[in-house]
């Protein structure tokens, strides 16, 4: 018999209820998680009447029996075969969501840049923090972000005070080691990245994923980011995953000051369901964000992302672009809005999304929207869908390229616009290693 | 070396081609002239083994080997090179990424050795040079923002670089003006005549030339030159053929071809 809906909701709420009540509520900061809990029981979990999840597959993640995630300990020597060559002494470690001093290298950072946990972080920076989170919590409308600000154990603390150029990108490594997860047991691991910029503070992150044991698990990620006027942030996002029974929510917020830039690179092979949740606030005038994302999905993966642009203030940028690449069985989903707020006067946004299917199979849902109250603006928007062009392939063909290379060389072409903008030499490589080798067992 | 037999095409349940036969020997230059719409195109693209035309009846036959049982990669494995009357654009591709890729597939095809990109540069500049190409050209996406005449010369440069034994332009002179066609001219000229590396000599290619005007061939001089009426080859002839047409157009072809003959 299939169990109602409902009932699995319920289910997996009591489940999440153990979680919560597992928490000793005693630090500074648990006052925040309390708040954080209440604003995810108002919310409620999402169903398939909310839009924001309509193509996630929820019935799935909420049949599962989720636990907390071990403490295990790891040799340092792990943690350096991980690094990028860019990255040495600048990797943030953080194992099964929680953040590990021990194992981070951070000897190559300025001085002047906190990295702590979040609740160490609460002895000197309380006022800050509880300002941010008070203002954020409220406004949060993602479900799932407010259950990780509720029961995240040693989130992260990144704080750059004002003017920390920083050279080197910081790489955000997140390790992995569930020991023996079964499917009927599987492991929430929960992770929280908070940061603060500084004004004309400029900095680059580096997001990847590092699993040493464990195929069956739910990452539950926030990474949320404020910057201060004049500065800049690039965030590079490697979500990819060795198994295809993984589930994996990673949500980013983004706050920005006057003259503020965000920038974020994503790129995915999927898993059972990989879902990114943007929500960049552009509440300065002149600042200014883009987005980009490719996923490359094969075999039943699943790809989602949701998308919100809010335009608050005067003469800010936006530029969305989301390119997928869908093979066999494999599904994807984009709903992105842009909301130009009535103040957000000389606005300029753009938003694409543009699907390459390379089976008959598969299915890719695109929903752009555009939302706008004020009256001099510049918004487009668009979605395209389209399989290998036939006259491409004649001509690669004509000249001697076999129908499998052609077709290949015709979907690096295609991925070819996001690789480009990534900066990182290494991670440039890492992304064209995955370009090429995708599609290689076929 | 080519040998076409009464073939017949269809696209779309329309019949196009309406029983062709044609037979090109080695060293021979062939023009195929014609009216919009005669079928020209059609083919030349079922030469190179388009997958949109349906040969509904015929042959053909290239080096002894049945053509339609071939895939086009095939083909161009085999030596036989068509260059598009509209070359497409493919972007996030650089022509150097192609045809280094496109020159190592025919080698390896044919067991010959392939190059490394430096060593493939070093041969790709000098057929550049030789085609009037500047060097940025190279980092470039295929076609993308390409000017008419800058397709057309890198369709011929492509077959600099591939090196085949046959030939078929597809109206590879319209849209160029006269530097461009002179240039072009030189190409598929030194290709004729050029010594080829190990089994292709002197005389050795086969070329079809498919033009509306008779312009190209004051710069590339053709054996015989046919011409192309309705899906159907209705007169054949030598050089002097070209410029009768050019002088009076096709319409006394179609009108009364079987007198005009006679007289």
């Amino acid at each position: 018999m299939i169990t109602p809906m409902d009932e699995k909701e319920e289910q997996f709420q009591k489940v999440l209820d153990r979680f919560f009540n597992q928490k000793h509520g005693r630090t500074p900061f648990n006052k925040i998680q309390l708040k954080a809990w209440d604003h995810f029981r108002g919310l409620k979990l999402p169903n398939r009447k909310t839009e924001s999840f309509r193509y996630v597959p929820l019935r799935k993640l909420f049949e599962k029996e989720l636990t907390k995630a071990p403490v295990v300990e790891i040799d340092r020597n792990v943690v350096t075969s991980f690094c990028l060559p860019e990255c040495t002494g600048s990797v943030i470690v953080l194992v099964n969501g929680r953040y590990s001093k021990e194992l981070s290298q951070l000897e190559n950072l300025p001085s002047r840049i906190v990295v702590a946990s979040l609740d160490e972080a609460y002895a000197t920076y309380s006022t800050f923090l509880n300002n941010h989170f008070n203002k954020t919590l409220k406004e949060e409308c993602d479900p799932f972000v407010s259950l990780n600000t509720s029961i995240t154990e040693e989130g992260v603390f990144i704080y750059l005070p004002p003017k920390t150029v920083v050279e080197k990108p910081i790489q955000i490594l997140h390790l992995i080691d569930t020991k023996d997860d079964t499917k009927d047991q599987s492991l929430l691991l929960n992770s929280l990245i908070q940061v603060f910029v500084g004004s004309e503070s400029e900095v680059e992150f580096v997001s990847s994923k590092k699993t040493l044991s464990g195929r069956d698990y739910f990452l539950n990620d926030v990474s949320d980011f404020a910057i201060d006027e004049n500065a800049h942030v690039r965030y590079n996002q490697i979500l990819n995953h060795s198994s295809d029974s993984i589930w994996h929510f990673d949500a980013t917020r983004a706050l920005l000051k006057k003259n503020s830039r965000f920038d974020v690179f994503a790129v995915t092979n999927g898993s059972q369901t990989v879902r990114t949740d943007y929500k960049v606030t552009l509440a300065g005038e002149n600042s200014e964000s883009a987005l980009n994302g490719l996923w490359m999905l094969e075999d039943n993966h699943q790809f989602h992302t949701h998308i919100l642009m809010d335009h608050q203030a005067p003469s800010c940028r936006s530029r969305q672009l989301f390119k997928g690449v869908l093979d066999d069985f494999s599904k994807s989903s984009f709903e992105g809005k842009i909301l130009v707020r009535q103040a957000a006067q000389k606005t300029d946004a753009f938003q694409l999304n543009s699907n390459l299917a390379l089976s008959e199979e598969i299915n890719a849902y695109s929903k752009p929207n555009l939302e706008i109250f004020a009256d001099d603006v510049k918004a487009s928007h668009g979605a395209t869908f389209g399989q290998i062009d036939r006259e491409q392939l004649f001509c690669l063909k004509s000249r001697g390229i076999s129908d499998f290379e052609a077709k290949n060389l015709l979907v690096k072409g295609f991925c070819k616009e996001i690789v480009d903008l990534i900066k990182l030499p290494s991670l440039q490589k890492i992304l064209n290693d995955q370009v090429s080798n995708y599609r290689s067992r076929s | 070396m080519l040998e076409i037999k009464d073939l017949h095409v269809s696209t779309e349940g329309k019949a196009i081609l309406k029983g062709i036969s044609l037979s090109v020997q080695k060293g021979e230059i062939h023009a195929i002239m014609g009216p919009n719409g005669a079928g020209k195109s059609t083919l030349a693209k079922v030469l190179a083994g388009h997958p949109d035309y349906d040969v509904t009846k015929g042959e053909i036959w290239f080096l002894g080997q049945n053509l339609l049982e071939m895939e086009p990669e095939e083909r161009s494995h085999l030596g036989l090179f068509m260059s598009f009357q509209y070359p497409v654009e493919i972007p996030g591709v650089s022509n150097v990424q192609f045809l280094h890729m496109a020159y190592n597939a025919n080698q390896k095809a044919r067991n010959e050795p392939e190059l490394t990109l430096p060593d493939f540069e070093i041969l790709l500049k000098e057929k550049m040079k030789m085609m009037e190409i500047r060097p940025e050209f190279l980092e470039r996406n295929l076609n993308q923002g390409f000017s008419g005449g800058e397709k057309k010369r890198n369709e011929i440069l492509q077959m600099a670089v591939l090196n085949p034994k046959f030939g078929i332009l597809d109206e590879t002179d319209s849209g160029l003006d006269i530097d461009a066609m002179r240039i072009v001219a030189k190409g598929v000229n030194e290709l004729m005549n050029e010594k080829g590396n190990n089994e292709v000599g002197n005389s050795e290619r086969g070329l079809i030339l498919i033009t509306h005007y008779q312009r190209l061939l004051d710069y590339i001089k053709p054996d015989f030159v046919h011409v192309m009426l309705d899906g159907k080859i209705t007169l054949s002839g030598d050089a002097s053929l070209a410029f009768k047409l050019e002088e009076k157009g096709y319409d006394w072809l179609i009108q009364s071809p079987v007198e005009e003959i006679a007289s």
